[in-house]
């Protein structure tokens, strides 16, 4: 009995000089449903950790939380990995694109829509980021026309930002925000048209769409 | 001939969007991109590094090969599956190498799903979030006009264009806004007009901005006017001016300047003649 007070009072003693030597700075990656601390730091050294429902992403020689802040004449970064806690959604609708057996008296087309959501201040980009395969002749005169080799893309929604029909190209700007938007979407047309000189064959594209907030 | 290509529905999110990273040469520093799969089938995702320059409209643009950090950055793993409608973590580790100068490196840090669309022929989706690399020591902001001219289609031209051009000689990237002012000959204000706000212009970047003034619908006189752009920069405020002078003469004005020039003339003839007269009948 004497033995197992004795424990108890050690592991009290322990529980209470534990409590004392943390870090009065101390902070953990944790939620509830008023808060929710993203990254945190702690000044005696740092890890990514994880353990059942949190993780920890924290960070060694620093005191201040993670974040911006400024009072219009100095912005401060603090933390050594300061961050805009934020997402972005990319959304393509449509799994599978055709445009089918061309010919020269029409311009053969097919859309998908691309939606993006994000909570950025600075809103967001859409573009192509690569394109790769074979593909008809790249449209240059701003439409694709029956009768003449041409291949691009056009785009409807209140962030298109292609005017026209463009040539697919990697960095062309597909639509774009300035400010956080939800359930951007912008219908995205590809076209191609073939002349009667052309060559037959089978053409295809690898078109990579990529999402991003603005500077 | 046929053109056929597949567009795999993809739906998935990443955060955050960007990050800021402060760290000496011989560093190392990890960061992480969460992965949210919002697609209804699991799906597996690869890293992806890119650099980034700024495009003519302030946009980032995601290339290959243009920023030395790329090679920095390594991914800690080399594709992450995430079922449906869970998360995933993907790392990414930085090392600074040593003797690195001071400056920022603007990265993009993202994800792309891996196309399993065996046989066809697809549109990809990536994400990527924004990563500045601030290598530490000492930074300095310097933002130059390039360009500054009056795109003049004809003298007269009512509505002023102009073709402004600055660059980011700076190691840092800086916030920048911008202003024109109007004065007249003798160099007092007539009017200013603000031209951008707040843009961000990364260092070595350029930022292209056409801006109009309208002379016809702010009633400006004829003659000889100043144009000066005032843009004020980065965290140490300073600012850069430009000048232009800008001839304004309006159809109008041209036609009263004509008809003056026509009533000159026809005073002098008429003068002259009259003193001829005059002449004449005196010896008569």
């Amino acid at each position: 009995m004497l033995c197992c007070n004795k424990i108890k009072l050690l592991v009290l003693v322990i529980l209470v000089l534990g409590t004392l030597c943390l870090p009065a700075n101390l902070l953990a990656a944790m939620s509830s449903t008023d808060y929710y601390i993203y990254a945190d730091t702690v000044d005696t050294g740092g890890i990514f950790s994880t353990g059942g429902d949190y993780t920890l992403d924290s960070s060694a020689g620093e005191s201040s939380p993670v974040g911006f802040s400024n009072d219009g004449t100095y912005e401060m970064r603090g933390g050594y990995q300061a961050m805009d806690r934020g997402y972005i959604n990319i959304n393509i609708s449509d799994a599978s694109l055709s445009l089918g057996t061309l010919n020269a008296a029409t311009v053969g087309s097919a859309s998908t829509v691309a939606t993006i959501s994000t909570d950025a201040s600075t809103g967001y980009v859409l573009q192509v980021g690569s394109v790769s395969g074979t593909a008809l002749a790249s449209v240059a005169d701003g439409s694709v026309t029956a009768g003449i080799e041409e291949y691009g893309v056009s785009g409807a929604g209140a962030q298109n930002s292609v005017i026209g029909d463009m040539a697919i190209a990697p960095a062309l700007v597909l639509a774009s925000s300035t400010v956080a938007i939800d359930g951007s979407a912008t219908t995205l047309t590809f076209k191609a048209a073939m002349s009667s000189a052309s060559v037959a064959g089978s053409y295809s594209q690898i078109v990579t769409l990529s999402a991003s907030a603005n500077f | 001939m046929s053109l056929l290509f597949t567009v795999p529905a993809w739906s998935f999110s990443i955060s955050p969007v960007r990050f800021l990273i402060t760290g000496d040469p011989a560093s190392v520093e990890t960061v992480k991109i969460n992965i949210s799969n919002t697609e209804v089938r699991d799906l597996v995702f690869r890293p992806v590094v890119y650099g980034v320059r700024q495009g003519d409209g302030g946009q980032p643009v995601f290339e290959k090969n243009i920023d030395v950090a790329e090679s920095w950055v390594k991914p800690e793993m080399a594709t992450l599956a995430v079922a449906s409608g869970n998360k995933g973590v993907m790392r990414f580790e930085i090392k600074i190498p040593r003797g690195v100068p001071p400056g920022s490196h603007y990265l993009g840090l993202g994800v792309e799903p891996v196309n399993d669309a065996v046989g066809n022929i697809g549109v990809m989706t990536r994400a990527l979030s924004l990563l500045t690399i601030q290598v530490s020591g000492v930074a300095y902001e310097v933002l130059q006009v390039e360009k500054f001219e009056h795109i003049a289609a004809r003298v007269g031209e009512p509505n002023w264009l102009f073709d402004l051009t600055l660059t980011n000689k700076g190691n840092v990237e800086v916030n920048a806004t911008g202003d024109a002012k109007v004065l007249d000959w003798r160099g007092n204000e007539i009017t200013t007009q603000p031209i951008f706000s707040s843009a961000r212009i990364i260092s070595g970047a350029s930022k292209m901005s056409d801006f109009n003034i309208d002379a016809a619908g702010r009633g400006f006189w004829p003659g000889l006017y100043q144009v000066q752009v005032k843009v004020g920069y980065g965290i140490t405020k300073q600012n850069v001016i430009s000048l232009i002078y800008v001839w304004y003469l309006p159809v109008w004005s041209l036609v009263v300047v004509g008809i003056l020039f026509l009533i000159f003339i026809g005073s002098v003839v008429f003068l002259a003649r009259r003193y001829q007269m005059k002449k004449i009948m005196a010896r008569l």
